[in-house]
């Protein structure tokens, strides 16, 4: 069965996370997601948000965030745009997990957690914006 | 994500509910660092987690350093299938003291 796409526009001002989860309660129940598959995308979409957060706006002018979700073929695929300078998530070093707890550092945990949760994370740059768009199969859901 | 803090014994339980996430992460840290002091046995009990972003990693990281430093023993009890992937994923099984079930993780603090 087809199922519409569904999109928001999120400003930076406020509280943006509690409002991004409203919208993602909104996806599950309207594509009757399997609970890990809506677990990931909460998880990818916190690390995604955050380091917009962190790297994509420089200054403290408004911003926004635009999300959309369309599901085609049992594939859930999901875009988070920003309006913020350019950067790839993708590119962030790998995280060491194996050293001890004194030496650990969670740099880079957040885009490790999303590329292994995620089926495919692809990073463009469209039209002076930062587009992400991941990529989730329903029938493997755990 | 809800903090429900009990005492049993000489051991400060505290039930975590919901979601670890950038936005909870950092009450967890404040409730949790407050109790740390020489001797004191912390238990988190993670059974009702749904699921923890690298936020919350993080902050179990800076806990179980800060508990290390302060000299006390901090366990987790209670991983479901889902929190224990995660865990899995991050590397970090082996960096902190883990039973099946609350009792067990109160003797895993000692």
């Amino acid at each position: 069965m087809a199922k519409n796409p569904i999109h928001a526009t999120f400003s930076n001002s406020g509280d943006t996370m509690p409002r991004i989860a409203r919208l993602l309660d909104r996806v599950g129940a309207e594509y009757s997601l399997p609970p890990g598959v809506l677990t990931d995308l909460r998880i990818a979409m916190d690390e995604v948000v955050t380091n917009i957060f962190k790297y994509a706006w420089l200054d403290d002018a408004p911003h926004d965030i635009s999300i959309a979700c369309r599901m085609h073929g049992g594939v859930l695929e999901t875009t988070i745009e920003d309006d913020g300078v350019p950067f790839d998530p993708l590119l962030a070093p790998s995280p060491d997990i194996h050293s001890a707890l004194d030496t650990r550092e969670v740099g880079g945990l957040g885009v490790h957690f999303l590329k292994r949760l995620m089926r495919d994370v692809a990073y463009e740059r469209v039209g002076g914006r930062n587009r992400l768009t991941l990529t989730q199969e329903l029938d493997v859901a755990t | 994500m809800n903090l429900n803090e009990r005492t049993v014994g000489d051991v400060v339980v505290i039930e975590i509910s919901g979601r670890i996430d950038s936005v909870q992460a950092p009450k967890l840290h404040e409730r949790v660092g407050a109790l740390v002091a020489p001797g004191k046995r912390i238990l988190l009990d993670l059974t009702k987690v749904e699921y923890i972003s690298s936020a919350g990693f993080r902050v179990l990281l800076l806990l179980a350093r800060q508990a290390g430093q302060g000299q006390s023993r901090l366990a987790l009890c209670g991983l479901s299938p889902k929190v224990r992937q995660l865990f899995d994923l991050g590397g970090f099984l082996d960096l902190f003291p883990i039973a099946p079930t609350q009792e067990e993780g109160i003797a895993a603090t000692g």
